[in-house]
């Protein structure tokens, strides 16, 4: 109660206020913008964080972080494209409600279900991340090591779908991480002699250039080829929320879909695309009048507040491995964990005996930014979607000031903003061979403490590697490691022998 | 069906990076691997043997006749040049923006950008864009959010 109070009295304050409006207009316009992702919103936040207190700059990201995932759902109802890929379950009934003329109650229902959502797995994910703590908090350094490489084995598993990809670029994260002074003994590692090399790599700088270096690119190269990427134009279009009956009668698929998407978020490397989908196919599965059932796909309600639900309970979800464990389920979180890290906060089962007020405050901060993002769309919808209006190549040149800006001002280097390039053209070449970029910056963030516990591990146990397999949490970590992996080389095989056998079709 | 020859390529780039990677662990970090296999060099000499281990699995699936899922679009016409001229154009950015500071430098380079790089016809958006983008930024994060911007070493206005 203690905590709470001093949580209250952190949160209370305008500058708290501003970077929540702020933070959920950014990110409900960088989430309603089909090309431009509320990772990218996040990275951009990130530098001007820095100046902060910890609780208005934490505040700023989760609020983006909530904006962003609230706002893919506009431009998948209105133009039948999803604004990020949480909203792609929505676009089948949500745009063909929209052509039935139905695009206010569809976007209403939206809002408010991913409202609802978000507040549920809110009060979920307090309850979860208490007890994981609470359990975490006698892991040794060897625990935490097999669990952080656990997280990192799931992580690059299933982002991208190809274990061997996603480990390159993990690895590559991991490589990075170990340029400049070593922690531990003070050595110098890879700096070729470069004072200004000493520091490493910075994290921020790295996400601002993986998450919108590439996209800049893409935009310009694209215009100076006389190819312009498309602006939409919308008509003017209202919220109108929906009747309490209608909310009362979804009530129940609400409540399964919360779960799931919580669920669902709390495993690294899933997220919202998943939980949406998932949620969608779950609601129609379960729909029991067989009329109601065929409308599914043609413009039923069911259809936007299953995954509309779902993608929103992902938020809470995916906060409770980050703050009770330090790892990120995805890139939003990864870039939470960075701001976390900026403040000095360091997420783990000790933030919360260091730190108690600032988790409490976390916790209003997201429950502020939820009411705000539902005020933002319902009152200004038809201001948000003008500025889908705005052409990609004047939205990339204000990003590409941000990105030059918020990379200079964090040392006020320029070794930064030359490694915020070469990390946006690393990102861009990604993008080009289908390489995941997520898990390059998951290594970032997890590779001091994977090095850190390894070694301090091996220090314990005077260079006896059998630590890592001396207690019953560390071998269930390592074998959910070996499935993790099984699971991903069984699903390849599958996949090659699939295609030897339509190989051997075609050619009969 | 011919052959995709995505893997062999990326098997031989990660390879080749891995051995770039595993000779730079002993020329630019000092000490050995030591006893207890728990020194400096240890963690970047596992990720570079781990690197190189993917590069021959990435071989070895090229072998095998592996065919990536998504197939990779071919280079666009005169899109490295593109990227040079995008690239060039941060640097450029960068240092106006260390020397003459945020609100200076901002507006020219804007400009610059929407006239003569993305041709932009229309001279209200031309004059108008940069001045209520810097404007905007600078009310977003001088103003609003108390953060700071960088000032110049040659002219400072804020």
């Amino acid at each position: 109660m203690e905590n709470l109070i001093t949580a209250l009295g952190l949160i209370n304050n305008y500058e708290v206020f501003i970077a929540i409006c702020i933070g959920s207009f950014a990110g409900i316009i960088f989430g309603a913008i089909p090309g431009l992702t509320y990772s990218m919103a996040l990275a951009l936040m990130l530098p001007f964080t820095f100046t902060m207190q910890p609780v208005t700059g934490i505040s700023l990201l989760l609020a983006t972080y909530i904006g962003g995932m609230t706002g893919g759902s506009i431009s998948a109802i209105l133009i039948g494209i999803p604004g990020t890929p949480s909203a792609a379950a929505t676009v089948s009934d949500g745009y063909s409600l929209s052509k039935k003329g139905d695009a206010s109650i569809a976007l209403g229902t939206a809002v408010i279900v991913s409202t609802i959502g978000g507040l549920i797995s809110l009060s979920l994910m307090i309850v979860m991340v208490d007890f994981i703590s609470k359990f975490a908090i006698k892991f040794g350094p060897a625990e935490i090591f097999m669990l952080v490489l656990f997280g990192f084995s799931t992580i690059c598993g299933l982002a991208e779908k190809s274990l061997f990809r996603g480990l390159v670029a993990g690895l590559l994260g991991l490589m990075l991480m170990t340029i400049g002074t070593d922690e531990i003994e003070g050595v110098q590692r890879f700096t070729f002699g470069n004072v200004q090399m000493l520091q490493g790599v910075n994290l921020l700088v790295a996400m601002i250039g993986l998450f919108a270096v590439p996209h800049i690119l893409e935009v310009f190269n694209s215009r100076i080829c006389d190819e312009d990427q498309k602006n939409y134009d919308i008509d003017v279009v209202k919220t109108k929320l929906p009747s309490f009956a209608l909310l009362k009668k979804y009530f129940n698929l609400m409540l399964r879909c919360v779960g799931l998407g919580t669920s669902i978020g709390a495993i690294p490397g899933s997220g919202g695309p998943i939980a949406a989908f998932l949620a969608y196919s779950h609601a129609k599965n379960s729909e029991k009048d067989l009329k109601e059932k065929e409308l599914y796909g043609k413009g039923h309600l069911g259809g936007v507040i299953a995954p509309e639900t779902a993608n929103n309970a992902v938020t809470g979800g995916a906060m409770v491995p980050l703050l009770s464990l330090g790892i990120p389920g995805d890139p939003a979180t990864a870039i939470i964990l960075g701001g976390l890290l900026i403040h000095g906060l360091v997420p783990g089962p000790m933030l919360f005996i260091e730190n108690a007020p600032q988790v409490y405050s976390i916790y209003l901060a997201i429950l502020l930014a939820y009411i705000v993002v539902f005020l933002f769309q319902v009152n200004f919808i038809k201001h948000i979607v003008k500025i889908l209006r705005v052409k990609p190549h004047h939205l990339a040149v204000g990003i590409l000031i941000m990105v030059v800006v918020g990379s200079y001002a964090i040392r006020n280097s320029f070794l930064d903003v030359n490694v915020m390039i070469i990390m946006g053209l690393i990102g861009y070449f990604f993008n080009r061979i289908r390489l995941p970029v997520t898990p390059i910056v998951l290594g970032l963030v997890l590779g001091r403490t994977i090095e850190q516990e390894y070694r301090t591990a091996m220090s314990l146990s005077a260079g006896d590697p059998s630590i890592f397999f001396g207690s019953i949490v560390c071998v269930l970590f390592f074998m959910l490691i070996i499935l993790t992996i099984a699971l991903q080389v069984r699903k390849r095989v599958i996949d090659v022998r699939n295609q030897k056998k339509l190989k051997e079709v075609n050619q009969a | 069906m011919e052959k995709s020859k995505f893997y062999l390529y990326l098997g031989l780039g990660v390879l080749a990076f891995s051995i770039i990677w595993l000779i730079l662990v002993f020329f630019q970090i000092e000490g050995d691997l030591g006893e207890y296999a728990n020194t400096p060099r240890t963690i970047p000499f596992f990720l570079g043997i781990c690197m190189s281990i993917l590069g021959l699995v990435f071989l070895y699936q090229y072998k095998l006749g592996f065919r990536p899922k998504q197939s990779v679009e071919p280079l666009k016409k005169n899109e490295i040049r593109n990227i040079i001229i995008c690239v060039i154009l941060f640097l450029i950015y960068a240092y106006v923006l260390e020397l003459f500071g945020f609100i200076l430098s901002t507006p020219i380079v804007i400009y610059f950008i929407t006239r003569f790089l993305l041709k932009e016809k229309n001279w209200k958006l031309n004059f108008a864009f940069p001045i209520l983008m810097t404007a905007l930024i600078y009310f977003i994060f001088i103003i609003l959010l108390k953060s700071s911007l960088p000032r110049g070493t040659l002219i400072q206005i804020i």
